[in-house]
């Protein structure tokens, strides 16, 4: 078999002959199939077999000769280096590909052995460059992948893979004429407004979908780094070990291998900057200078004087220098905080290590972090810009409010025993959080904006537990091959196809809300266990969608006021599909503490949502809530919103701000508006609240509301507001103004302490066709400090004289007046719905 | 699979009726209280497969059950289950001759069906054996808390406690971006031996220490001043939860 392949190996130049050399003897060795970066211009022609990847860096030429065929062996390894993308078998271009088939001599790319389909990645385009034509690509997970590089094809055939062509980002430039995508899975899929150019190009007959378009979802984040302190450089450092104990403060330049050996120290002062030159003796492009530690490091910044590692050329680049390595150093706990990595291979990379990193910036890396067998807390880091964020396996690991984003993968976790709370992955080109194998604990994270939220494979035993996962561009939660899971009180929704994917799984999914997902809230494959006790609603397609042929267990759940056979897919739908064995169902939404304190993305409410404390909606995001929803609150709780709400009841389906407790005003806190944009509370009921409403600076509207029991009904500054066909009743005050600008128009506000009081410049305000009458004290009252009239004509003020319901300026002198006349002599038809 | 009845617990389909289980419970208890040689009373074409389920310590489990199924996908319906074991571990099940895959496993709420859940046990991978016609076969089974044996499998600084806390002020307030330190000496150089990461608002800390007495304290400044004592003395001989040092916020020395 090993000599079969060496005669197919067919590569051009003298250098590569040699490397095939060493290829055979590579194969030679059982187990280990070396992956190779191209570090000259290479030329394939003939039959090549490619055992394992291919990267094609820049500055590099691929060339593939017409009537190629590129063989892939299946590789499904746990590929571990920064510079792969994938850890199946791929071709990464981050230089030039060019594929010179013709009609008659096309270039094909396929599994060498059949019934291997997505057992090779495909051809990934890292910001390089890919001219071909008379081309097919088969059998990859992906026949083509591009990230921010640029494609031109004519007749490319792309067929029988699991995606075709997926472009991400709308930089990327791609051109396909005259080709064809089909007879795959998914045909093309576009994230993140990417295009695609075509003439005469087909893309049909996919098997699940042909042209899949991902909705914006990302969140927008600061990616605040930190900045070097000095220009001097003080020491410089060739390859060399230090002994004993080393301070390093000011500026460092290391120009070579620094190693720190067994029981000596390195200790870095707040405020340095290291700076790494740039050496590739291999040509491969990725830097070798770095840091190579077997004693003890203590990098301790702090947030005024952090401690920055970077590249020392003149124009930093990822890969410009190796890592900070620290190896067998488990007797003592190394120390990186306040650091700032950037520019290198993989900026931390540990083996049987005791490490905590902690408030630090790891950036522009091929890979962020990356450890094994090692003991490893982190604690709000932030991860961005690196091709992959953290990759980890067989350790123990504390992982707690970092932030991964914007990176090509996220978090990459096998094997470990994992402790993961309060982190957000955002906006990873791939996976947010991927865990294979090992125990997880993974609670109160947020996976937002990720191609794949969370995927959990060959798991035995985790729990997933009030985790918030949304808008992920494809899926939310994957779970394959997982036993004993335990998927609870999570909130798994607007995911762009399925919310939950499960396959060859069991476990336990019990009280989540799995709604707003783009086709299926859970599709299944195989699964055995249960689905309970969840709030499964409005998902596009179905709630739960079988594809295999195993029944289900998926009782108690509320399904919204949907008909349960549009919800469900299986074998009444279609023949050989399982049963969903889905009775009883709640009749009623069931109740739900929402998990996270900060709303970080658009996201919506239904059912009945108990909040615990104070949720703040981020000023990028929305809350919609949706009709019939109750939003019920523990003592002291609220909303902050400093994004934008739209409560958008009906009159017979009303939404309800109230309280757990339900025994009196000032049982929960308020609705906090803060510059909240266009927001909207329609049909909306608000009860024992310190303030329903508290607005500040928010263009607000108000129709149809009730407010009720509450201390203060609605309180607000500036605006502007609208309120119209609301009831203030049982309040201490109904409305509170204080330079606000609005109109309040027929409402009924009565049976009130005070109905409105208007504190401070109430010449913005426009009161009319309201009913105000029957409050206690006043029905409208002027504060100490309004000098301004209040423009309060044409409203009913009850039986008698309003003036004697009104305080102002009859009452104090030194304040505005009223302009209560002319009045209304007859109680306005308002109808409160 | 064959609608045939067997007196090993039979799991048909997914329905897996308690019923049904009870009632093939009892033909197995009479099948063995009877002394009938199984594979006899239930045609050729079975054969018996027992033995013991014991925990970590070789002791016999009550009240666990061997899942059995006839092919390596055991994340579903079992096919058989065997009696639940009694105080000395024991099971017997008759089976019709064949390929089988077995787990045992012990739930604390005795229950049959579905994940375990914390604290249940288990035997892990399913062991694999071939059942002949007419064969009594011996086979025990460890169970586990599959949660505690998957994280003993992981990495641990076995040799190294683990000392936690808050550093705190005169008041008990928790001290933000402070560390603590530990050293066989009252007095160090540059560094003591041991630090922790800078608290958060928690004023929480972790100091991992092999097992000893040591001297602790704590600082905001880094590194500490020249001349700083270390006033907490202790001995260590395992994990060390809440003990709280308290950080003099005026004058950035170290008290215990």
């Amino acid at each position: 078999m090993l000599l079969r392949l060496f005669v197919y190996c067919k590569i051009a130049n003298r250098k590569n002959m040699n490397r095939l050399f060493v290829i055979l003897i590579i194969l030679l060795l059982p187990g280990y199939a070396a992956a190779e970066v191209l570090t000259s211009d290479t030329v394939w022609s003939g039959d090549v077999v490619m055992t394992e990847d291919i990267v094609v860096p820049a500055g590099v030429t691929l060339t593939i000769r017409s009537g190629t065929v590129v063989q892939v062996l299946p590789a499904d390894s746990t590929k571990i280096d920064p510079e792969y993308m994938s850890h199946r078998s791929e071709i990464t271009v981050r230089g030039t590909l060019l594929i010179q088939g013709k009609t008659d001599a096309p270039v094909v790319f396929a599994m060498q052995e059949q019934n291997y389909l997505e057992q090779w990645a495909g051809i990934i385009v890292d910001s390089g460059r890919v001219e071909l034509q008379w081309c097919s690509i088969s059998g990859a997970e992906t026949g083509m992948t591009v990230l921010q590089g640029k494609v031109t094809a004519k007749h490319l055939t792309i067929s029988g893979n699991r995606y075709g062509l997926i472009i991400h980002d709308a930089e990327s430039r791609v051109t396909l004429n005259d080709s064809r995508v089909e007879d795959n899975d998914y045909g093309l899929f576009l994230f993140r407004s990417a295009k695609l150019s075509s003439r005469n190009t087909a893309i049909s007959n996919n098997h699940k979908n042909d042209i899949y378009t991902a909705e914006e979802g990302q969140l927008a984040l600061v990616k605040e780094g930190f900045e070097a302190a000095g220009k001097i450089t003080g020491q410089v450092y060739r390859d060399e070990a230090l002994l004993g104990v080393t301070i390093w403060q000011g500026r460092i330049l290391v120009d070579g291998l620094v190693r720190l050996p067994p029981e000596a120290q390195l200790l870095i002062m707040p405020g340095t900057v290291i700076e790494f030159t740039k050496r590739d003796t291999n040509n491969d492009t990725m830097g070798e200078n770095g840091l190579m530690i077997q004693g003890r490091f203590i990098a301790k910044g702090t947030k005024e004087k952090p401690i920055i590692f970077r590249s020392a050329e003149k124009n930093r680049a990822r890969g410009d220098w190796d890592a900070i390595n620290i190896l067998g150093s488990d007797q003592v706990q190394n120390l990186i905080e306040f650091c700032q990595i950037e520019d290198a291979f993989r900026g931390l990379h540990f083996h049987y290590a005791n490490v905590a990193v902690t408030n630090s910036v790891l950036r522009n890396n091929y890979r962020g972090a990356q450890f094994q067998e090692s003991l490893v807390t982190m604690r709000d880091n932030r991860f961005y810009d690196n091709k992959s964020g953290v990759q980890a396996r067989d350790s123990e690991v504390v992982f707690e409010r970092n932030q991964v984003f914007d990176n090509q993968n996220g978090a990459n976790f096998f094997r470990l025993d994992l402790t993961a709370h309060h982190n957000l992955f955002a906006n990873n080109n791939q996976d947010g959080l991927r865990i294979r194998e090992g125990v997880s604990l993974v609670t109160k994270n947020q996976m937002i904006g990720n191609r794949f939220g969370l995927l959990v494979a060959d798991s035995t035993y985790g729990e997933f537990r009030e985790n918030i996962v949304i808008a992920n561009q494809e899926g939310g939660l994957g779970m394959r091959n997982t036993d004993h899971t335990l998927v609870s009180g999570n909130v798994i929704s607007k995911n762009g196809i399925n919310g939950i994917n499960i396959r060859e799984s069991r476990g336990t999914i019990r009280n989540n809300v799995i709604s707003g997902n783009r086709e299926r809230g859970i599709a299944v494959i195989s699964y055995s266990g249960t689905v309970s006790e969840n709030n499964i609603y409005a998902n596009g397609l179905y709630g739960i969608g079988l594809e295999g042929s195993s029944d289900i267990q998926a009782t108690t759940n509320w399904w919204g006021e949907s008909d349960l056979a549009r919800e469900i897919y299986d074998s009444h739908d279609e023949a050989g599909l399982g049963r969903v064995h889905y009775e009883p169902v709640s009749e009623k939404p069931l109740p739900f503490i929402w998990p996270a304190r900060q709303v970080l993305s658009d996201t919506t409410w239904g059912g009945v949502i108990q909040v615990a404390g104070r949720i703040t909606v981020t000023p990028d995001a929305m809350l919609e809530i949706l009709p019939s929803t109750t939003v019920k609150f523990d003592r002291s709780a609220g909303l902050e919103i400093l994004g934008r709400i739209v409560a958008r009841g009906l009159p017979d389906n009303r939404i309800s701000f109230t309280s757990t407790a339900g025994q009196g005003p000032m049982d929960w806190d308020e609705v906090s508006l803060q510059q909240a944009g266009e927001s909207k509370f329609m049909h909306s009921d608000f009860s024992y609240a310190t303030w329903g409403i508290h607005s500040h600076f928010t263009s607000l509207s108000i129709i149809g509301c009730r407010f009720s029991n509450n201390d203060g009904g609605i309180r607000f500054r500036s605006g502007p507001l609208e309120i119209s066909n609301s009831l203030f009743t049982g309040n201490r005050i109904g409305i509170r103004a204080y330079r606000g600008v609005g109109q309040i128009l027929k409402n009924e506000i009565t049976g009130n302490e005070i109905g409105i009081f208007v504190r401070e410049k109430g010449s913005g305000l426009a009161i009319h066709n309201n009913n105000i009458f029957g409050n206690e004290r006043y029905n409208l009252r002027l504060g100490d400090f309004n000098k301004q009239d209040v423009d309060a004509r044409r409203n009913w003020w009850g039986e008698g004289d309003p003036a004697l319901t009104i305080f102002d300026k009859n009452e104090e002198s030194y304040i505005g007046s009223v302009i209560f006349e002319p009045v209304l002599t007859e109680r306005v038809n308002i109808i409160v719905q | 699979m064959s609608e045939e009845y067997y007196p090993g617990f039979l799991v048909k389909d997914s329905l897996k009726s308690r019923l049904a289980g009870h009632l093939a419970l009892v033909l197995l208890v009479l099948v063995v209280l009877s002394g009938l040689d199984a594979g006899t009373a239930y045609g050729s074409q079975t054969g018996v497969l027992e033995g013991k389920i014991v925990d970590i310590a070789e002791m016999p489990i009550n009240g666990a059950e061997l899942y059995i199924f006839d092919s390596t996908d055991v994340k579903r319906p079992a096919d058989f289950i065997s009696n639940r074991t009694k105080e000395d571990g024991r099971f017997k099940v008759l089976l019709p001759a064949g390929n089988y895959w077995a787990v045992a496993i012990f739930r604390q709420g005795g229950g049959r069906f579905g994940p375990l859940a914390s604290g249940d046990k288990h035997s892990g991978e399913p062991l694999a054996f071939e059942l002949k016609a007419g064969i009594t076969r011996q086979m025990d089974f460890m169970v586990v808390d599959l949660q505690e044996a998957a994280r003993r499998h992981q990495k641990k600084s076995a040799d190294l406690i683990r000392v936690s806390g808050q550093l705190v002020d005169e008041k008990g307030m928790p001290i933000a971006q402070a560390y603590a330190m530990a050293s066989k000496t009252e007095q160090f150089g540059t560094l003591p031996e041991y630090i922790s990461a800078w608290t958060d608002v928690k004023g929480e800390y972790v100091l991992y220490l092999p097992p000893g007495r040591y001297y602790l304290g704590a600082a905001i400044g880094f590194p500490p001043k020249n001349g700083y004592i270390l006033k907490l003395d202790q001995q260590f001989v395992g994990d060390t939860k809440d003990l709280n040092i308290v950080v003099n916020s005026k004058n950035k020395s170290i008290e215990d």
